[in-house]
């Protein structure tokens, strides 16, 4: 593969370059080269198989005391010059409506490279073989009398990027992901129920290569997926009730992502994104004061997790990627952090959480790999002994929070009852639903090391013009006591 | 580039693609130049300011039956001829599809009017920060102003092999802006249209900030059964969620769809009719759809009975109906999409909708709305940015946000006033078009703490 360095690098100082000679007292220039490949089969017909490549610059500038940002995708001297002429045009615009200057956490000069390890290249693997895997496993799911639809896809991105910063950084990053799963859906009279494999919505993603993919043996659990759809289609409803509730591993990692991730990002916490994504109810001051949820509750922000599909080497700012205490013993230690929004709350250094989702986007906070650390429970089993009645719920299917991150419901595909310590009797459209802290407060165990997994999210969605991030959440199951459960 | 530029660009690359593709048996080509430039302030103040352009060669080549699609942003007639070489490959390796429906043969489009606006498309940021800055005055001292204003050109051709040649632009301006105030106050707004010259910040600002000074501590207030009156973001929302649930063709063939089985029973009250025109005026837009097949009206719901469903080549060909323009961009795993909606609009202002309320809640948006249950049409979500108790006809207090669970259906069959005046919704990017309406039996799960 070329470098980009080589291709590039002079044409992005040379950016840079103009923006600083023009007035600007920061400008980063980030060139991106992307591919992406993506493979769907239904009832064991492929219905897409497609490819994509887009390769273009995005130069950010601060200048009179306003950020910003112009991208094109013709990587040609002239054009990048221009860009950066436009960068400068369009921040001494925003600045007619007043400066509001960043204060900017400093960053040591870092000239680097860094790719993600891989076992096998994703865009290695023959076409035909990935074709054949879903084939297989949506033929399986059909076979299951009663599966109406079965649906199986894989993904692969490739990320190459290089970014240069008037700040003498220069860092050259090649990351490869990919991922997959399964679905099944019978349907009824007034019910069509959905079972997926490994997650819903998609499946589950890495910063790997097809290692993650075989891994994942969508074959090997096509039939029991099929069989739980159609098992779901003639289970009673979900009881209603206040009870113990028992989340799976995917399910909990939701519950992070949406009552955790979100409302730790410093720009949404100082209302930066208030407009569209909403704001949160904590505030800077919360940080080392406020208890976020029981002892049993650490979470950290961290980026460098193995494989994990927010793993990266440096963040579009070039800051390394680093592990962040975020809630320790239930105490809330940390929150997602820019240069921007860590400069103005008076912290010496960002979290490394910021990036864009291509050339054409503006970088900004995204979650990393935001995980709840595993717990002692060992199996679970453990977990579910002593709980004379509750509920086990698996596997997202639907998701809502407010505005400030408070209030929220979820829905998942599966769930059992509990009795005498046992999984029971499964039920359909389960939901459960709570508030951030009182929940995160009924935690009361959570699966240990064995349990404990990291999943990929490969939709978490923010900003305007709206920018889907890859990020992920390690998690085990985890217990929750006297929550309000039922079907809606 | 010139629109002459553009337009012996597009036609440049449409050649390559399909000489490049003389092996395959189909080729399908669109090349699309996006162009947009947004202004997003929070704090009455600009925090990020973007201007950005990118154009897409995409081609779908099919071979013996079988398909493959590649996208490129290399607009050399190399980088076009390469992505024609990578669908073949791909194609090459794939099974032959059963169901292939073809691709898009010669038609003319309908009528549709002059999409485009100039200005807009050269929209200065200085113009976009004017607009902005007019709303901000509208902010008061104990305010804060948050939002966003784009502008964006898009320009498509479309041809295949078959004959099909289409070339169609259009301009877009949005304003949206929530206003923030003490004691949980917030307020919201939005405008949007063809040409930024059309959008009057100052009247968004000031919308959004008497939004906001109405909704100074909000009362508590009782979750359960309630009469609403939803503003037309809110229904919005509703109409937009009907369109993953009920109006796709591909769902309603393999039964997963709310209108599964009910195709010609009453769904939804008398008062209710929706249809969905990229055609008509209002709407914005291209007149053809992702696979190249004209737009057209469909009835989907008419005066409560259902009506109808969109499809694309795809699910029109299973059907055997064929596609009716609501097909996205191929290959597209998920089906046929309705996206410009529109509910008619009825008889009563919104204040006649409210005094036709004894007790009974005003819903200003709603927020974060999830499908829970497709089939039975069941979304869950948050009300936002101004929620109000109705008492005898009147709107007399703010309260605080709820958490509704409904059947949207079930609702709707309940709705006993439609409002008088059709908005433009876009929010989520859309282009709905709805009304106010009053709808007896709403059901709110939890409230919040503001």
């Amino acid at each position: 593969m070329r470098s980009l360095e080589t291709a590039f690098g002079a044409t992005a100082q040379r950016g840079v370059d103009i923006a600083i000679g023009l007035g600007a007292t920061y400008a980063d220039a980030r060139v991106l080269d992307m591919a992406g490949e993506r493979c769907s089969v239904r009832d064991g017909e492929v219905e897409g198989m497609s490819q994509s490549t887009s390769i273009g610059i995005g130069l950010r500038v601060i200048a009179d005391g306003c950020w910003g940002f112009a991208a094109t995708r013709d990587l040609d001297a002239t054009s990048v010059e221009s860009t950066a002429r436009l960068a400068l045009q369009v921040a001494r615009s925003g600045a007619l409506l007043g400066p509001a200057p960043p204060r900017l956490a400093p960053v040591d000069p870092t000239i680097a490279s860094w790719s993600n390890p891989i076992v096998e290249d994703p865009f290695g693997v023959a076409l035909e073989e990935k074709i054949a895997l879903l084939v297989a496993a949506t033929l399986t799911m059909r076979a299951v009398a009663g599966v109406a639809v079965a649906e199986a896809s894989l993904a692969a991105w490739r990320r190459h990027s290089l970014l240069v910063t008037s700040e003498g950084s220069r860092i050259e990053q090649r990351i490869v992901q990919c991922g997959g799963g399964i679905e099944a859906t019978a349907v009824g009279e007034s019910e069509a129920q959905n079972r997926s494999y490994p997650n819903s919505f998609g499946g589950d993603y890495g910063t790997e290569g097809f290692e993650l993919i075989r891994r994942l043996d969508l074959v090997g659990n096509a039939e029991r997926v099929g069989r739980e759809a159609v098992m779901l289609l003639h289970a009673p409803p979900c009881p209603g009730g206040v009870t113990t509730l028992v989340l799976d591993g995917s399910q909990v990692a939701l519950q992070v992502h949406e009552s955790i991730g979100h409302p730790i990002e410093l720009d949404r916490v100082l209302g930066m994104e208030a407009a569209y994504a909403g704001t949160s109810f904590l505030t800077p001051g919360d940080v080392g004061k406020l208890r976020y949820g029981s002892p049993h509750l650490h979470v950290v922000a961290d980026s460098t997790t193995p494989g994990a599909l927010g793993t990266f080497g440096f963040d579009d700012e070039g800051v390394a990627a680093t592990c962040t205490p975020i809630v320790s013993e239930g105490v809330l230690t940390g929150m997602l952090t820019s240069r921007e929004s860590a400069g103005e709350i008076g912290m010496t250094r960002s979290g490394a959480t910021v990036r864009a989702q291509s050339w054409a986007h503006l970088p900004m906070i995204r979650m990393t790999n935001v995980s709840l650390l595993p717990g002692s429970a060992g199996s679970l089993d453990e977990l579910l002994d002593g709980v004379d009645d509750g509920i086990y719920m698996e596997t997202n299917r639907s998701w809502s929070i407010d505005d400030r991150r408070v209030d929220f419901q979820f829905g998942t595909e599966w769930a059992q009852e509990i009795k005498g310590g046992r999984l029971g009797r499964v039920v359909r459209n389960a939901t459960y639903a709570g508030r951030t802290l009182p929940f995160w407060a009924s935690l009361d165990a959570v699966g240990g090391p064995d349990l404990w997994r990291a999943w990929g999210l490969p939709n978490c969605g923010k900003g305007q013009p709206p920018q889907v991030g890859y990020v992920a959440h390690g998690a085990a199951p985890a217990r929750f006591r006297n929550v309000q459960v039922g079907t809606p | 580039m010139s629109r002459s530029d553009d337009v012996g660009l597009a036609d440049r690359l449409v050649d390559a693609a399909l000489a490049a593709g003389r092996d395959a048996d189909g080729t399908e080509v669109t090349i699309s130049r996006h162009r947009e430039g947004l202004t997003r302030f929070a704090a009455n103040v600009v925090h990020q300011h973007v201007a950005t352009d990118d154009t897409t060669v995409a081609v779908r080549v099919v071979l013996d039956g079988r398909v493959g699609a590649c996208t490129t942003n290399d607009v050399s007639p190399e980088g076009a001829g390469a992505a024609v070489r990578s669908a073949l490959a791909a194609a090459r390796l794939t099974p032959p599809d059963p169901h292939w429906p073809g691709l898009a043969g010669p038609v003319d489009l309908a009528p549709w009017g002059d999409r485009h606006d100039e200005s807009t498309a050269q929209a200065s940021p200085d113009e976009r920060v004017a607009i902005v800055a007019e709303l901000v005055a509208q902010v008061g001292d104990d305010q804060r102003g948050a939002g966003a204003l784009s502008t964006a050109e898009t320009e498509v051709t479309f041809a295949t092999t078959e004959g099909a040649h289409h070339q169609a632009r259009c301009t877009r301006a949005a304003l949206s802006t929530v206003v923030m105030g003490p004691n949980g106050a917030s307020g919201w707004a939005e405008d949007a249209g063809i040409a930024l010259g059309g959008i009057d910040g100052s009247d968004v600002g000031a919308r959004a900030a008497k939004l906001c000074r109405d909704t100074v501590n909000p009362e508590p207030v009782e979750p359960g059964d309630h009469t609403v009156v939803l503003a037309s973001p809110a229904v919005m929302t509703l109409v937009d969620h009907l369109g993953l649930c009920a109006f796709s063709g591909k769902a309603w063939t393999e039964g997963r769809s709310a209108f599964s089985g009910r195709l010609g029973g009453p769904v939804a009250s008398p008062l209710i009719s929706i249809y969905d025109d990229a055609l008509e005026e209002g709407a914005g837009g291209l007149p053809f759809d992702g696979e190249g097949t004209p737009k057209r009206r469909v009835e989907l719901i008419t005066k409560g009975i259902a009506s109808g469903v969109v499809h694309d080549r795809a699910s029109g060909a299973r059907a055997g109906v064929g596609s009716t323009g609501h097909g996205l961009p191929g290959p597209n795993p998920w089906g046929p999409y309705p996206g410009h909606l529109v509910l008619s609009p009825g008889a009563e202002s919104l204040d006649e909708l409210i005094a036709g309320v004894d007790h009974g809640l005003l819903v200003t948006r709603f927020w974060y709305t999830r499908v829970v249950n497709p089939k039975q049409s069941l979304i869950t979500g948050m009300t936002r940015d101004g929620t109000f108790r109705i008492r005898e006809g009147r709107v007399v207090a703010p309260v605080r946000n709820l958490r509704y669970n409904v059947s949207i259906l079930d609702a709707m069959a309940g709705c006993d006033g439609v409002g008088n005046e059709l908005h433009t919704c876009c929010d989520e990017g859309g282009d709905t078009r709805v009304p106010a309406l009053r709808l007896r039996s709403f059901t709110f799960t939890s409230v919040t703490d503001h």
